[in-house]
């Protein structure tokens, strides 16, 4: 059985990271794990000594399994993430404006900061990637939370420091095309695709890594809730 | 020289026909073919080496694999050589005849010459 300690084992959590960001399958990552579990057992040294870098070793298994070599998975995997990044930012933009010209029972208002942030947003999206999928910048202990304040602060700021009105559409329009870009935004979390593949050991036919019900729960809801308690907030106090 | 500092290139165009050399015998496991390979002088065969290669071979229909479980531990990955591996042996392990007496005749002539 692959080892339960893996989940506080940073050369195996870097193995299959590496391997789950270049599209590598859960069945074949548990294959993976179960080698070096064994190799490991039979030869008494640890994964480092006997399989090197985790980053390298994930790479030279894609090189074996990754039929064509020049297929743009990351690519692929940074339009995607762009896409959506999009559809998140218009869509909380849309949805709130037009819940509050629903309120106050007029046109909804656009605002310069607002087209600016979703613009800035998207544009900023490859390089939040790239920073998380570049294994060179991974290491590095300030890139990650580095890359959390500019995720955040990004899109806020504009939004937050340039008020002036540029358009004025329909509530009822917002509303809906806010509704339609969130739900294509959720849809990759609320329809369990990203939780589907999942790590398979070999040996036993057993998942060891099996997502906790609770976390696939937070991880769902967490964004409807987030943008529920928003319009709740705005409904309240506008 | 020290078998654990062969170059490593030499390695790398030897190890695929060592590692099918190595299968014929029958059935085996990552680290028995690590074993075997440091056995006969070819130095130590990481697992990182090893299973990309036989991943490979798989890939290619060359080897199958299967796990079985041990008595003790986590169990094994046996790998097992096909028809089509057996045939890649002879042809490889005749061309590499051929290589390695291409390779002796060059430099017993310069040795001659020098």
């Amino acid at each position: 059985m692959i080892r339960a300690h893996h989940l506080m084992d940073p050369w195996r959590d870097a193995l299959i990271a590496e391997l789950r960001m270049r599209d590598v399958s859960g069945i074949r990552i548990g294959e993976a794990l179960a080698e070096v579990d064994a190799f490991c057992a039979d030869s008494g040294q640890t994964p480092a000594e006997a399989f090197g870098d985790p980053v390298e070793y994930a790479k030279s298994l894609i090189d074996v399994h990754n039929s064509d070599p020049t297929t743009p998975t990351r690519v692929r995997q940074v339009v995607r993430g762009t896409g959506l990044a999009f559809a998140t930012l218009a869509g909380v933009f849309s949805l709130l404006n037009g819940v509050e010209g629903l309120v106050v029972g007029g046109p909804a208002e656009v605002t310069a900061g607002q087209l600016t942030s979703v613009a800035l947003g998207t544009a900023l999206f490859p390089f939040v990637a790239m920073a998380i999928f570049d294994p060179r910048l991974r290491q590095h202990q300030l890139v990650l939370p580095g890359v959390v304040v500019v995720s955040f602060l990004a899109p806020a700021l504009p939004t937050i420091l340039w008020g002036a009105p540029v358009a004025h559409l329909s509530a009822w329009l917002l509303l809906i095309a806010g509704l339609f870009l969130l739900a294509v935004a959720w849809w990759p979390t609320a329809s369990d695709r990203i939780f589907a593949d999942r790590i398979i050991d070999p040996r036993t036919g057993t998942e060891p890594f099996a997502t906790p019900r609770l976390l696939i729960a937070a991880v769902r809801w967490t964004f409807p809730a987030m943008l529920l308690f928003a319009v709740v907030l705005l409904l309240l106090f506008r | 020289m020290d078998e654990d500092r062969w170059p490593g290139e030499w390695l790398r165009g030897a190890l695929g026909l060592c590692v099918l050399g190595v299968l014929a015998d029958g059935p085996t496991y990552g680290y028995a073919i690590s074993q075997r390979l440091t056995e006969v002088g070819l130095g130590t065969v990481k697992g990182g080496t090893l299973y990309p290669l036989l991943a490979r071979f798989e890939k290619d229909g060359l080897v199958e694999s299967s796990w079985q479980v041990g008595d003790a531990g986590p169990g094994r990955k046996y790998f097992t050589l096909t028809d089509a591996g057996r045939r890649e042996l002879a042809d490889r392990s005749r061309d590499w005849d051929r290589f390695v007496a291409a390779t002796r005749r060059t430099l017993t002539t310069s040795q001659e010459t020098s």
